[in-house]
């Protein structure tokens, strides 16, 4: 039988490196992306080495205009066709926009929106053709909340994921192309030591992260 | 919650093609709450 491909953005930890880890263990190969060449690496040789499955990473900045097309290209040169994609990559700014200059938000919107959509509009075509697919854009509760002072693009560039991805699910539907947002609460990665919210996050009670509404809101 | 669960939802979520899924039965009632409630509900919680 003929593996199935999957992509994932931000594999290189979290709950992309999750997602890489749960599906080759349903026998995918993948195609993982992330910036760290290092960590993918080891992830990679990782995977194959447990589970003997096809495997490519790449090392790619997200935040690079070009970035979705070299992926694409790569992929059509190896004649790999994907059949899930999963649009993970993503990190949070501490910090008021007046604090930041604009080459990071820019960044931050390039990697989270603008390669996201990308991705899809690069992908989805063929899923719609074969009649098969799975996207999965890992979005956050974040979107769905009250908005927070100093987290200004977080939740907007969320909340963009989740509209976009209700709007492509009802395109795709006919297609037998699967396509959500996926939406975790505070989640127990290293997300949390990038955005500078570690020490909010460990008093929270495990499975108990809604309570951290209180916090949306305590400003 | 543990990335595993996240993920392991989301896998079962894009295999039922479900449009948006969110993980743990707390996040679902708290988004549900706030989008009823979007400030009320919040300052009754920190109360």
């Amino acid at each position: 039988m003929k593996k199935k491909w999957a992509l994932i953005t931000g594999a290189s930890a979290g709950i992309g490196a999750e997602f890489a880890s749960q599906l080759a263990a349903k026998g995918w190969s993948l195609v993982l992306i992330a910036r760290r060449t290092d960590k993918l690496s080891e992830i990679k040789r990782m995977l194959i080495k447990k589970h003997q499955i096809n495997c490519h990473a790449l090392s790619i900045d997200l935040s690079k205009v070009k970035a979705n097309q070299e992926i694409f290209n790569f992929c059509q040169e190896n004649d790999i066709h994907i059949s899930m994609l999963v649009n993970n990559a993503g990190y949070g700014i501490p910090g008021d926009i007046e604090a930041t200059d604009w080459k990071t938000l820019q960044d931050m919107i390039q990697v989270m929106l603008s390669s996201l959509v990308e991705l899809c509009h690069l992908f989805y075509p063929f899923m719609k053709r074969c009649h098969e697919g799975q996207i999965i854009n890992v979005a956050s509760i974040a979107g769905l909340m009250p908005a927070k002072a100093a987290r200004t693009l977080y939740g907007s560039i969320k909340s963009f994921v989740i509209n976009f991805t209700q709007s492509l699910h009802l395109e795709a539907r006919d297609f037998n192309v699967h396509i959500t947002a996926l939406c975790p609460g505070f989640t127990y990665t290293e997300f949390h030591d990038v955005n500078g919210t570690r020490n909010l996050v460990k008093k929270v009670p495990k499975n108990y992260g809604w309570m951290l509404l209180m916090w949306f809101h305590k400003d | 919650m543990d990335a595993a669960d996240v993920v392991s939802q989301g896998l079962k979520a894009v295999e039922n093609n479900q449009m948006i899924y969110i993980n743990g039965w707390r996040n679902q009632m708290t988004v549900r709450m706030c989008k009823y409630f979007p400030e009320g509900f919040a300052r009754l919680l920190i109360k």
